[in-house]
């Protein structure tokens, strides 16, 4: 099979590997827009979809000013190697970078929802500390995104649904996002990533295989093989709703001031305990 | 072959393409990519007997 751009041999999605790794950086570009003479700040875990934003970002603004942010859950033996990953490859591109760990480690919690008290948690400080900065850059994939559209509207998080990929929140605490993996899919990012020759931990977090976005994952997946390009219509079905385009107008936290869209926000409840 | 995947490694008699080894392994192609000696290939790519091939999930993290 030949490449779709040229005459080489096909290596993933039609393309040869250039013309791949062509469209994978072409597409990134798109979705980063343009964001010259901002200040952004780089949500990253260390693993393949934060490093690649990492990477391409600078790629495209070595200009600006970047800083990565690693937030440290707290979870044995997981976040050691994609630490480790982040700190070699901040200091080869000449990125500075921040690790900040939860206040009390997530294990110590024994939640009885890991994943959703982890995702409250890291969402409530990333926003806390990317204020300073004009951009949040997060590293969401086209498979994160279905997924938490499908589990918005399977568990009937109508709110939630309504403000996923917003443009505009109106709360000045509230740092502005940018998705620019938001149409590449996970394979493509994991592909491009190693046609880079990068390197990083691929453990898996001991808490994923009991959550609710897991079984929505394998469905998917399942679904993506039997009728290709599932994930994807997802995504643009719900970008044509219009949703994207409304201002969502959240309160303030009684307890801490942050953004939220309850009396008191569900960070405060949590380290209430 | 050798197959060398995250949590283990083991010789393999398998002849066919990568798609047909990850039918084989009860995996779906969608969640994983195949690097044969080091090398990213396609999956209609055939497999020969003295390759080592890993089979790396695209999932990773949480």
């Amino acid at each position: 099979m030949k490449c779709k751009n040229c005459s080489r041999q096909v290596l993933i999605n039609d393309y040869c590997k250039d013309c791949f790794i062509k469209y994978f950086e072409k597409e990134f570009r798109k979705g980063l827009g343009n964001l010259k003479g901002k200040s952004l700040c780089i949500a990253v875990s260390g693993g393949k979809d934060s490093l690649t934003t990492l990477y391409l970002t600078k790629k495209f603004y070595p200009e600006n000013k970047i800083l990565a942010l690693l937030i440290d859950e707290g979870i044995h033996g997981y976040r050691h190697g994609t630490i480790k990953s982040l700190r070699k490859y901040a200091v080869e591109w000449g990125i500075p970078y921040k690790i900040l760990k939860f206040k009390k480690p997530l294990d110590s919690m024994n939640p009885k929802r890991p994943c959703s008290v982890c995702g409250v948690l890291r969402r409530y400080y990333l926003n806390k500390h990317a204020r300073v900065f004009n951009v949040l850059i997060l590293g969401h994939n086209l498979d994160d995104e279905a997924q938490s559209t499908l589990m918005n509207v399977f568990m009937r998080y109508a709110s939630r649904f309504n403000r996923m990929t917003v443009k505009q929140v109106t709360h000045e605490l509230f740092v502005k996002r940018v998705k620019p993996m938001r149409y590449l899919s996970e394979r493509e990012v994991m592909a491009y990533f190693l046609l880079k020759g990068f390197n990083t931990s691929m453990r898996e977090c001991p808490y994923a295989r009991s959550s609710f976005r897991d079984v929505v994952r394998k469905s998917l997946n399942d679904f993506e093989y039997k009728h290709s390009g599932t994930k994807l219509s997802i995504i643009k079905t719900y970008d044509s709703l219009g949703i994207i385009n409304n201002p969502v107008n959240l309160g303030s936290c009684n307890a801490c001031g942050e953004p939220s869209s309850n009396e008191v926000c569900k960070a405060c409840m949590i380290l209430k305990g | 072959m050798k197959v060398k995947t995250l949590n283990k490694e083991f010789e393999l008699k398998f002849n066919g393409s990568v798609l047909a080894l990850l039918g084989e392994l009860g995996l779906n192609p969608v969640e994983f990519l195949v690097v044969v000696n080091n090398e990213l290939v396609h999956e209609l790519r055939v497999l020969n007997g003295d390759e080592l091939v890993e089979v790396i999930p695209v999932v990773s993290g949480g």
